[in-house]
């Protein structure tokens, strides 16, 4: 199965970087879709078939947070593996974001390696 | 010498540095530093938790798009705008408040931060930041830099 991806992060950089780290890995890629907040990120939800999801916390407009609230809210995170990719955190963040459904966190800096093993875990697919 | 909380920053600053832009770097006293002749900007974020403040990086211009160049795997002559080399900066201080922040007050503290600013330094921003206790200097790969952490009182 191709996989369809959304990055959402205000940073270019960061943008960029994970779609360099996806692209370097074994995973078979169908789409990258991009977002720069959570608000962008629903609407691309609305109407593109996603995968796996990678937010970062603190943006602008609407942050990851309120997002994955929002998901958890439709009840639709049960369905769609949303994982984070932050520079914010602490434990009971991270917690209460697992509680909301996230299905993994990532502390920047992160590695092509972890992004391949979270997408393996998380949609089951093959490298 | 350095103040509390700056062993901290200095230590997660060199190693972030190297892991995300593959930057090598050391402290360096602030006197001995050559800022001048060329032109700085500086990126800030504000953190609150159980410890509250502000951390702020300055740089040459052209030291951000080497680290631009240096995330992205690029030559610095292929990234198309400033832009890249403004978040650049952004991201790299974005990264290294998100470890110092637990390094000073506990990996089981929640802890909030801002999105990153930018800005031009203007003349005299310079002197005010190599006067200031708070701010430690830096060579990152030959090139100087100034990291400035001001904690508010304890807010716990």
């Amino acid at each position: 199965m191709a996989l369809k991806i959304l990055i959402v992060d205000d940073s270019i950089t960061v943008r960029a970087v994970l779609r360099k780290a996806l692209q370097i890995t074994d995973l078979d890629i169908a789409g990258i879709n991009e977002a720069t907040n959570g608000l962008e990120a629903l609407e691309v939800l609305e109407s593109e078939d996603v995968d796996i999801v990678f937010t970062d916390l603190v943006m602008p407009e609407m942050s990851g947070e309120r997002m994955i609230e929002r998901l958890h809210r439709d009840g639709r995170i049960d369905e769609l593996p949303v994982i984070v990719i932050s520079s914010a955190g602490g434990t009971p963040r991270v917690d209460r974001l697992r509680e909301l459904g996230v299905r993994g966190f990532v502390h920047k800096p992160f590695t092509p390696e972890q992004i391949e093993e979270l997408v393996v875990e998380h949609t089951g697919a093959e490298v | 010498m350095m103040y509390y909380g700056q062993e901290i920053v200095s230590v997660i600053f060199l190693d972030i540095s190297e892991r995300l832009a593959f930057m090598f770097g050391d402290p360096v006293a602030k006197d001995r530093l050559r800022t001048g002749g060329a032109r700085w900007v500086q990126a800030g974020v504000t953190f609150s938790g159980a410890t509250a403040g502000c951390l702020t990086l300055g740089a040459p211009k052209d030291l951000c798009h080497e680290i631009a160049a240096n995330i992205l795997g690029l030559e610095p002559e292929e990234l198309d705008d400033g832009l890249m080399a403004e978040d650049a900066l952004r991201e790299l201080l974005n990264v290294v408040t998100g470890h110092v922040v637990p390094g000073l007050q506990g990996e089981d503290e929640a802890f909030e931060l801002s999105v990153p600013t930018f800005r031009e330094m203007e003349d005299g921003d310079h002197d005010a930041l190599l006067q200031d206790p708070n701010t430690i200097g830096y060579e990152l790969d030959g090139s100087p830099v100034l990291l400035t952490l001001s904690l508010e009182a304890d807010v716990a």
